[in-house]
């Protein structure tokens, strides 16, 4: 997840566009400037007769060339050549709304979770029904993949699901072992569980080790984690902060809940059982205070921290442990929060069946493992068939088979994907500014709670439903 | 209001100005030239044309993407924007004064000349020498509470590390004193350089009068450079305004949004937050102090160089 | 050398006390941040979070990997100093061209709307720019020119070029004879002749302060380039810098050994022409 996006996405890729652009610096610049601006082109340039794909860089070489290789597939098949760009994950989202504000969009983009809501609602997606409909996916995935077109006032399939990740919980085996606590005696209900944390600190304080914490929990404002982990605890204190038609609910009892939840993640800063700086982390920080053995336990999206070390330190690795959340504060086993990544055609393309043709190609079962197989287990299937594919559900990374079960279990789709205003919201930090204001400004829980449901309450005046 | 011109007039022979236009009574020009060549025009062309494109042309945009009045209305409104709003005067009070007063101090300490306090002269220098974006990242690393060398540091001396990067006010601290830590060769140059410039003979008659000391600071060095200071402190204010480094790599801006100046503020609201008119508001919302400051500064400098 | 005052030893010892503690304190100001990158920078892996002053086992290892771009974060290191070399060369090179032309109109041609554009080009000078860079982004995807190092050398050559201009000017003013282009222009010479032959050769050393100046403006320059540049391979060294920080998790000990890199050749540069810079600086001659 990043936060610090800003800049940009290459430069116009529609041949009118470009030539009258030249044109104009031509113009102005007169001939002194026209072989500086015409070697300007860069990359690219030219595929108007082939598919134009951004798609995600991936962490290891082998699933680049995984989509490759499905992507020359199709392309013979299809009998059309396609110009297969890749971007790093921290670029695409910035990528995504530059594009779209310079209206230099590609056929098919790999489009982080955020904002495909909104450009949804603005009518700028193409319908992906015909893609997303034969699917066999898991419900959160395909409740993710609905979503409201404010232009058309219809809500309907606007991204295709290709994998997804969850939010996770990590400790270390050994850091445990060493107070001769072990994880498995801790209990399964919320303040029973995070007590064990709590416990299992206070032994490392009593030997004068003041250097682990209980808990890295994100609260920074700066860091996308700081969004989901907080829901995780909004939804443990049975928040539901949207309703079906993804309208916004303020009822007391979310405003409570909210309330409860900030109180909690407040008092972890308060007691110290998360570290001080934890306020102002950025999206490296849980992982990196974990990976030095400074926290004893930290949520995560995505498998990234046992992935950091496993081939370089596989002895640190196997003490890894990766678990799925306690039942929630209220009661009940916590839903696993899903994060998807999934691709999207826009509406504007000349080539909407071409792109429709290759998403549901990539999407096959067969096809969509190779690249989940060169991400090394780093991504889940939302395919129902392939969560019981051995790689996935027997699998010979406990990380996996961990997160796999968390996702086979209940998912619901992070309330961003659903709401353009609810993901507006997490751009602006909401939660973390939320958590600021109690923890430092001196606001009450249920101040910053009501200053937090407003903030999201304006950013829901912004897309207006139905 | 003195225009910038008599500084033309010591230096351009009175008379027969060469004026390299149309005119049919400049006989040097070589016959062979275009006659409707307006030369002046052809040599400023490219100045002129780099200007518009990069210059002219986006603060005509600025303004007109931040012309909606409702964008200062939510500004206005916005308590992360009131708060950044007071750390910008904070951060430029705080950070030109310092920053010039100890540029003043520390030019006198280097005026002594010593061999060895040359050498210290051109140590000091490092950090103006040095790309801010490293350096400023190694402060920031260097303040972090559980693992910067700072914390060590002071441990190791018994003294407390201070909550640098959790702390909004610590986190000013640290933010402006990466300011001056950078900036303050750069101002020690320039009041060194108007130091030397402060001719013998005005200390020895100082010197006469019995000025030595603190007196002959104030009576004498303090005034001579005091036009040098003020040009100084204008520039200073508008570069420090514009510094978005020294606050975006110490603190980001956190904890919760609450050290932010403007100009990360309005980066942020346009990229992170996908809010371009809002960003382009937060910028033009300092315009009321940047304009004065321009205009003063284009006055000063173009009648008196420095 | 001014005034040292003859004391008594007693004075004298107080006051070389004071001089030495000041000096202290200016060394220890100066030097903790460069000290903590290069203890970064020799930091093997497991020793980045060791919490000490100096590594039990330091090593130039970070260095090999980043030069060899050994690693994931500095895969594209090689690429990304030929992209800052490259846009810093260019900056360099436009700024001066720009710039001594444009000086050559009001300096030498001297129009009569010379001083209006000798102002506005000061007015440019002081803008600042992190608040024109929304804009400019926007100006700057309107010419197609994002994520392209053109976009940053432009950017970096119009900020850069007024005050070149304006040094220019101002020198051209003072320190070359009107009567050099008059005489040249008696035998015959044009416009562009007297540029190349006498005016250009004439401006060398300003040429060089102001050149030492753009050069290391626009290597250094973060804003523009992170907001101008974003792929990988587009990128400048800074912003590939800047971009450790989001990632799952930063790898100081490199981090710092990349910096270091990055940060040597303008040291090398400012120090080597340490007198051009401090003149290019003030080059409008500091009145009193």
């Amino acid at each position: 997840m990043t936060t610090q996006h800003s800049r940009v996405m290459p430069f116009a890729r529609t041949v009118g566009r470009r030539s009258f652009l030249r044109g104009a610096g031509l113009l102005a610049a007169g001939a002194t400037a026209v072989p500086l601006l015409s070697s300007c082109g860069g990359s690219g340039a030219g595929a108007s007769d082939s598919l134009v794909v951004w798609w995600n860089q991936g962490f290891y070489p082998a699933q680049d060339e995984a989509v490759r290789a499905v992507a020359q597939a199709w392309s013979q098949q299809a009998g059309m050549p396609i110009d297969l760009q890749f971007y790093g994950t921290n670029d695409i989202p910035q990528k995504e709304q530059s594009a779209v504000a310079a209206g230099s969009t590609p056929d098919v983009l790999f489009a982080e979770i955020n904002q495909s809501a909104k450009h949804a609602y603005e009518g700028l997606l193409a319908d992906v029904s015909r893609v997303v409909e034969p699917m066999q996916i898991t419900d959160g995935a395909r409740r993710s993949a609905r979503l409201y077109n404010g232009e058309a006032e219809a809500a309907s399939y606007y991204t295709v699901p290709l994998w997804q990740f969850t939010v996770s919980l990590f400790h270390w085996r050994s850091m445990l072992a060493d107070i001769g606590m072990d994880h498995a005696q801790a209990p399964r209900d919320w303040d029973g569980y995070w007590g064990f944390w709590k416990q299992a600190q206070d032994a490392y304080r009593a030997r004068g080790n003041n250097d682990v914490f209980a808990v890295g929990w994100p609260m920074g404002s700066a860091a996308g984690d700081t969004n989901y982990d907080t829901q995780q605890v909004l939804r443990a204190y049975g928040v539901e902060l949207l309703d079906d038609q993804n309208n916004l609910v303020t009822t007391d009892e979310v405003r409570r809940g909210v309330a409860d939840a900030l109180t909690w993640i407040v008092d972890l800063y308060k007691q110290g059982y998360s570290p001080a700086d934890s306020l102002n982390w950025q999206d490296s920080s849980n992982n990196t205070y974990f990976l030095n053995r400074s926290v004893l336990c930290t949520p995560n999206g995505s498998l990234s921290m046992p992935g950091a070390i496993k081939e370089d330190e596989p002895e640190k690795w196997k003490d890894i442990v990766t678990t799925g959340f306690p039942d929630r504060a209220i009661g009940g086993p916590s839903p696993s929060i899903t994060l998807l990544h999934s691709a999207a055609v826009f509406e504007a393309s000349e080539k909407k069946d071409k792109a429709l043709d290759f998403l549901s190609f990539f999407t096959r079962p067969e096809n969509v493992i190779q690249v989940l197989k060169g991400a090394q287990g780093r991504w889940a299937p939302v395919q129902t068939s392939l969560l019981e594919d051995p790689y996935f559900a027997q699998s010979d990374d406990p990380n996996v088979q961990a997160a796999i079960q968390q996702m086979s279990g209940q998912t619901v789709p992070s309330w961003a994907t659903l709401s353009p205003a609810y993901s507006q919201s997490e751009r602006v930090q909401v939660w973390g500014n939320a958590i600021g204001r109690v923890a430092l400004q001196g606001a009450s829980p249920q101040e910053g709670a009501d200053w937090a449901l407003e903030q999201i309450q304006e950013q829901f005046k912004e897309f207006e439903v139905g | 209001m003195t225009k910038p011109v008599d500084e033309r007039h010591d230096l351009t022979p009175p008379v027969d100005e060469p004026r390299p236009t149309r005119r049919k009574d400049a006989p040097p020009w070589p016959a062979r030239l275009p006659p409707l060549v307006n030369w002046p025009v052809v040599f400023a062309i490219p100045f002129l044309i780099a200007a518009t494109l990069v210059v002219v042309y986006p603060v005509v945009y600025g303004f007109w993407m931040g012309a909606d009045p409702d964008l200062y209305e939510d500004l206005f409104t916005d308590d992360t924007y009131l708060r950044t709003v007071w750390n910008t005067i904070v951060f430029v009070g705080l950070g030109v004064n310092l920053k010039l007063v100890l540029a003043l101090l520390l030019s006198g300490f280097f005026a002594l000349g010593n061999w060895w306090i040359r050498g210290l002269l051109a140590i000091s220098l490092l950090p103006w020498a040095i790309p801010s974006v490293p350096a400023l990242l190694s402060i920031h690393w260097m303040l972090n509470p559980q693992w910067g060398m700072l914390g060590t540091l002071l441990g190791s001396m018994a003294i407390p590390n201070p909550a640098w990067l959790i702390d909004s006010t610590w986190g000013m601290v640290a933010a402006i004193g990466a300011h001056i830590w950078k900036w303050l060769p750069f101002w020690t140059l320039i009041m060194l350089a108007a130091r030397m410039a402060i001719p013998q003979d005005v200390y020895e008659a100082a010197a006469v009068d019995g000025a030595t000391g603190l007196r002959r600071f104030f009576w004498v060095t303090f005034p001579m450079l005091s036009n040098v200071f003020l040009t100084s402190a204008l520039l200073s204010t508008i570069w420090t305004l514009s510094d978005y480094n020294s606050i975006h790599f110490v603190t980001g801006g956190g904890p919760a949004d609450s050290t932010h100046v403007l100009a990360t503020l309005g980066i942020r609201y346009a990229f992170d937050v996908g809010d371009v008119e809002q960003g382009v508001a937060v910028a033009l919302s300092a315009l009321p102090v940047i304009v004065p400051l321009i205009v003063v500064l284009v006055r000063r400098l173009g009648r008196e160089g420095f | 050398m001014a005034a040292t005052r003859m004391g008594s030893p007693a004075a004298r010892i107080r006051r070389n006390t004071g001089l030495a503690l000041i000096a202290v304190v200016v060394l220890v100001w100066t030097l903790l941040p460069i000290y903590h990158m290069v203890m970064m920078s020799v930091s093997p892996s497991e020793e980045v979070f060791a919490r000490h002053l100096w590594p039990a086992s330091p090593t130039l290892e970070n260095y090999w990997t980043v030069l060899t771009a050994g690693d994931f974060f500095v895969e594209q290191f090689w690429r990304q100093l030929w992209n800052s070399i490259f846009v810093a060369a260019l900056t360099t090179f436009l700024v001066l061209l720009i710039g001594t032309l444009a000086s050559f109109t009001i300096a030498r041609l001297r129009p009569r709307w010379g001083n209006a554009l000798s102002n506005a080009a000061l007015a440019t000078y002081v803008i600042p720019t992190s608040f024109l860079a929304i804009p400019l982004y926007r100006a700057m995807a309107n010419y197609s020119l994002l994520d392209t190092s053109w976009a940053l050398i432009f950017s970096m050559t119009a900020f850069a070029s007024p005050y070149a201009m304006w040094v220019f000017t101002q020198y051209a003013k003072t320190g070359i004879p009107l009567e050099l282009d008059e005489s040249a222009r008696v035998d015959g010479a044009t416009n562009w002749q007297i540029y190349v032959r006498i005016y250009l050769p004439l401006m060398r050393p300003v040429l060089v302060a102001i050149g030492t100046y753009a050069l290391l403006s626009s290597w250094n320059e973060y804003l523009l380039a992170f907001l101008l540049l974003n792929s990988a391979e587009n990128m400048t060294l800074p912003v590939a810098l800047g971009s450790f920080l989001n990632t799952d998790q930063v790898p100081w000990n490199l981090l710092m050994a990349t910096s270091l890199l990055y940060a040597i050749p303008p040291v090398i540069i400012y120090y080597v022409f340490r007198r051009n810079v401090a003149s290019g600086m003030t080059a409008g001659g500091v009145k009193t």
